[in-house]
């Protein structure tokens, strides 16, 4: 992106289009209100005044998944939410991101038990795993700061299933 | 100032606390003359404070119950029951034979004992015992304060006598057991799961359910798994 310094080109700025939408998609990234367990006290910690996830725009935590295009797993998923949660991720529009938050999102975490999945990869695609117990909120944000970096190097013109590991 | 001259004081409870601590806890003599003696810091040289030796704590165990009169009274009322008692950190443990367990639940809500909250209802597995369950209530008594637990032993298959008609609250509590265990209790209003999925197989607090046996049946079901990275 190149900002034109010369008198008759002064204040005209050229970019490309896939830096536009991703400079737009990442900087206003709508989460759902997915809190499961402890890690949700830690997410609410992130949005709350300390920590301020809004002036990462994703301060917003829509209620509906249609509305959302970041789901934050935040806590044990234990197999009967699992179903709930697939069904949740098929309603979210495209573009969509998930950020694995903790250990027991990621794989489990303590928990290796009869009712508990483990880790939500397997049953939708994780795009940033932030290990932790819980992690800290600035942990958090330094995983949303990767997702940012991650959709980065996103490009319209390809499907987003190719940006995903796995 | 002098008292930057003195040893860190050991974090003693407080004054007040020594006078209600009966069980034998350490309490430093020395730091509490010191902490009242802190305005003396003139006179006071560093010297650290007496500690006395903490006294053997007795490791508590099951005793057998004597003299008491609730176990008295089960026995002469039921003498069928097979009542025993014993009791741990003062907490009385009465276990009787299952045929008469509404029996002697009935009495215990409805006599002078009055016990009229069912606090709890669970269940322990003696995997190899012949009577493999080991049913426990503990009841207590708003009016006389009083806590107690009652235990009873059945064998696997057995349809133990629910309290339902007693306590209501025994309804979701032998649901749990019941989806936990396995335990069938004859006479319950709505006995089904109430933590697992309807559908799941297998009762996971049994001894023999392995720890991280999920049941694979359900999740070909019910998720769709998909394959997770390398």
């Amino acid at each position: 992106m190149g900002v034109n310094d010369t008198e008759a080109t002064r204040g005209v700025i050229t970019t490309t289009v896939d830096f536009l939408f991703n400079w737009a998609r990442k900087s206003s990234l709508w989460p759902m209100t997915f809190g499961l367990a402890c890690c949700a006290i830690e997410m609410m910690a992130t949005g709350a005044s300390r920590f301020d996830m809004d002036r990462f725009g994703c301060g917003i935590f829509r209620p509906s998944p249609r509305q959302a295009d970041l789901i934050i797993v935040s806590g044990t998923v234990t197999l009967k939410m699992a179903e709930a949660i697939q069904k949740l991720y098929d309603q979210m529009p495209e573009p969509k991101w998930v950020i694995a938050m903790g250990a027991c999102a990621s794989v489990g975490g303590p928990f290796d038990t009869y009712a508990t999945l483990q880790g939500v990869d397997k049953i939708i695609p994780v795009d940033v795993y932030i290990p932790g117990c819980p992690p800290r909120p600035e942990a958090l944000l330094y995983g949303l700061m990767r997702l940012q970096d991650k959709i980065d190097q996103m490009s319209i013109s390809r499907k987003q299933e190719q940006f995903i590991a796995g | 100032m002098n008292q930057e001259n003195k040893p860190p004081e050991p974090v003693s409870p407080g004054k007040p606390d020594e006078k209600s601590d009966s069980s034998g806890a350490p309490t430093p003599g020395g730091a509490a003359d010191n902490a009242a003696g802190g305005s003396e810091a003139k006179e006071a040289k560093p010297k650290p404070p007496a500690v006395k030796k903490p006294p053997a704590k007795k490791v508590p165990s099951y005793e057998d119950l004597t003299d008491d009169p609730l176990l008295k009274d089960l026995r002469e009322r039921f003498p069928d029951a097979g009542v025993t008692g014993q009791s741990f950190l003062g907490q009385p443990i009465y276990t009787i034979e299952l045929g008469s367990l509404i029996d002697v639940m009935g009495y215990l809500r409805g006599s002078t004992w009055k016990f009229d909250y069912l606090v709890d209802v669970t269940c322990l597995d003696y995997l190899g015992d012949q009577k493999r369950f080991c049913m426990v209530y503990h009841l207590y008594s708003h009016a006389s304060g009083q806590l107690i637990r009652v235990k009873t032993r059945a064998a696997a298959e057995e349809m133990v006598p629910s309290v339902t008609s007693i306590w209501r609250a025994a309804d979701w509590l032998e649901r749990e057991v019941f989806d936990m265990f396995g335990i069938e209790f004859s006479g319950h209003p709505d006995l089904r799961r109430i933590l697992l999925p309807d559908d799941w197989l297998g009762y996971p607090l049994r001894k023999d359910y392995d720890i991280k046996l999920q049941d694979q049946a359900w999740i070909r079901k019910h998720l769709r798994i998909r394959k997770v990275p390398e």
